[in-house]
């Protein structure tokens, strides 16, 4: 097997992963989090938690 | 976990705003600047050279009044959605609806045929090093799904190495400029014996229209970014306006390169004319700095369609024009995750598909549905919020002369289209026109029509 064929199936696994990860990490927040607060946002509203650091604190 | 859930009940999240000028020059340019490589070259296939610089400098102007329209409205629109804000806004939820839906569908589009770029690039670089026929979808897929997990993990990092790849393209078409010596004619390049009359007339002109939207299309996705900059009604005017300032200077740049090394019947149908262009020069330096730069400018515009076509579905959702799911924001990385996620599996089957062609036309008409009506837009924002009725981080000049410029151009435009591609042009004016049925009829119930407008602005003149 050449290099050009191991580097097509690298590119599948890489692909595979990274949409797994995603779909994953995505039912994880589903079942951490409340739905009314993931769909809070409003537009031109300002945020009102400390980016990053209160969601933390949270968990 | 009850009490996590009880305290982010009455809380309210959003989007992080970190973004600065620079940020939104990346991802405005960044979507852009594969067009420079790539694709705008079919503008000489349809009239010759010079009506490729013409071309270039029509629908320059063309998107200059985009650029400066969407400056004023969105620094004072400081929401994700763009246009479609705009549109809900100033005119109201059917053509915000269709605004929306074609910026999801033009972005989406353009992330597609970006992905399959850079599949068929992997193949090229295989071919050239001895490995023939490499399978291109792997490397497309990855391609997308790389870009969105990147998307999916923050805006700043993403939009941060945009900034980087997209500098770097740029600067290797400055260095191809100089590498020429533009100041000496017949010395390399030689416009004097390959610029011709124009082949086919003025109509050949203007069928060039539509493909010169690929020196620019894409500049106007900065405006999804307003919601997530430190201030929109800095930032956005700065980044669109020095975006397409640069944009005017690389088309200008990569036409004058291309048009004096290669003939018009050759460069018409080039699939990479830079890098071509760079091969002629006979120097190998060059040339592997222009393939990893077409590399990097279409790696730059499907990490900047997937952060707009995801903002634009997410701001749709966030106002239940579309299931209110996709309006959903990560409590981690806030970013519209749940749209993102929804986008991929779309860009993944139409990168994989052998109807680029129609791809990247669905992706360029849908454009320039949306500038049409923005033209519409503007002249009805300057009379509900007349100049002192509300704060503008930016005031276009000389209204409403560039909204009448921009919607000659765009019939202008329409009509290229319909010369080249009829039958494509009908079928998604048919497609709109179904979805805006589906939209009045079964989707508009659901919508909480007060909830569409939380901006706080004053009360439009007339109202």
């Amino acid at each position: 097997m050449g290099f050009w064929n191991i580097l097509t199936y690298v590119a599948w696994g890489i692909s595979a992963v990274l949409l797994a990860w995603m779909v994953v990490d995505a039912f994880m927040v589903s079942s951490q989090y409340d739905e009314a607060y993931l769909m809070s946002s409003r537009e031109g509203a300002e945020d009102e938690v400390a980016h990053g650091i209160a969601l933390d604190g949270e968990n | 976990m009850a009490t996590a859930t009880a305290a982010n009940s009455n809380r309210r999240i959003a989007m992080l705003k970190v973004l600065n000028p620079f940020h939104i020059w990346a991802l405005g340019v960044g979507i852009v600047l594969v067009g420079e490589f790539m694709g705008w070259n079919f503008t000489v296939g349809k009239g010759g050279a010079y009506a490729s610089l013409i071309a270039c400098w029509v629908i320059g102007l063309l998107y200059t009044c985009v650029a400066m329209i969407d400056s004023e409205v969105t620094s004072t629109v400081a929401a994700a959605g763009g246009q479609y804000t705009q549109a809900k806004h100033i005119i109201g939820p059917l053509m915000a609806f269709n605004v929306g839906l074609y910026l999801v569908m033009a972005y989406t589009m353009l992330c597609a045929a970006d992905a399959w770029v850079v599949g068929y690039l992997m193949q090229t670089g295989a071919a050239v090093m001895g490995f023939a026929d490499l399978d291109t979808r792997p490397f497309a897929i990855l391609t997308v799904a790389f870009l969105a997990w990147l998307n999916y993990r923050g805006v700043f990092m993403t939009l941060t190495i945009n900034l980087v790849i997209t500098f770097l393209a740029f600067m290797a078409l400055v260095v191809l400029f100089f590498a020429v010596d533009p100041f000496s004619q017949g010395v390399v390049l030689q416009h004097q014996g390959l610029l011709t009359d124009l082949p086919y007339g003025w109509i050949g002109v203007i069928a060039s229209l539509q493909f010169g939207m690929w020196y620019y299309l894409g500049i106007e996705g900065t405006c999804q970014a307003a919601e997530e900059v430190r201030s929109a009604g800095r930032a956005i005017p700065l980044g669109t306006l020095g975006g397409m300032l640069t944009l005017l200077v690389a088309a200008t740049i990569t036409w004058f390169v291309a048009s004096g090394l290669m003939p018009w019947q050759y460069l018409g149908q080039a699939v990479t004319p830079m890098y071509d262009a760079a091969t002629l020069l006979g120097s190998s330096k060059l040339q592997l700095m222009l393939f990893v730069a077409t590399a990097f400018a279409a790696i730059a515009s499907a990490n900047g369609c997937i952060n707009d076509a995801s903002r634009a579905w997410f701001s749709l959702a966030r106002d239940r024009y579309i299931p209110v799911f996709f309006g959903a924001i990560h409590p981690s990385y806030r970013t519209p995750y749940r749209a993102i996620i929804f986008l991929v599996p779309i860009a993944i089957s139409f990168a994989v598909t052998p109807l680029l062609d129609q791809v990247i036309t669905f992706s360029i008409l849908s454009g320039l549905l949306g500038y049409t009506f923005m033209t519409f837009n503007m002249l009805k924002f300057r009379k509900m919020w007349p100049l002192g009725s509300i704060h503008r981080g930016y005031i276009h000049p000389f209204h409403p002369l560039p909204a009448i410029t921009l919607l000659v151009l765009c019939i202008a435009t329409y009509f290229a289209t319909f010369l080249g591609y009829g039958a494509t042009l009908l079928s998604i004016m048919a497609f709109y026109i179904m979805a805006s049925i589906w939209f009045v009829l079964q989707r508009y119930q659901f919508v909480k029509r007060a909830d569409q407008f939380t901006m706080p602005w004053p009360r439009p003149k007339g109202y």
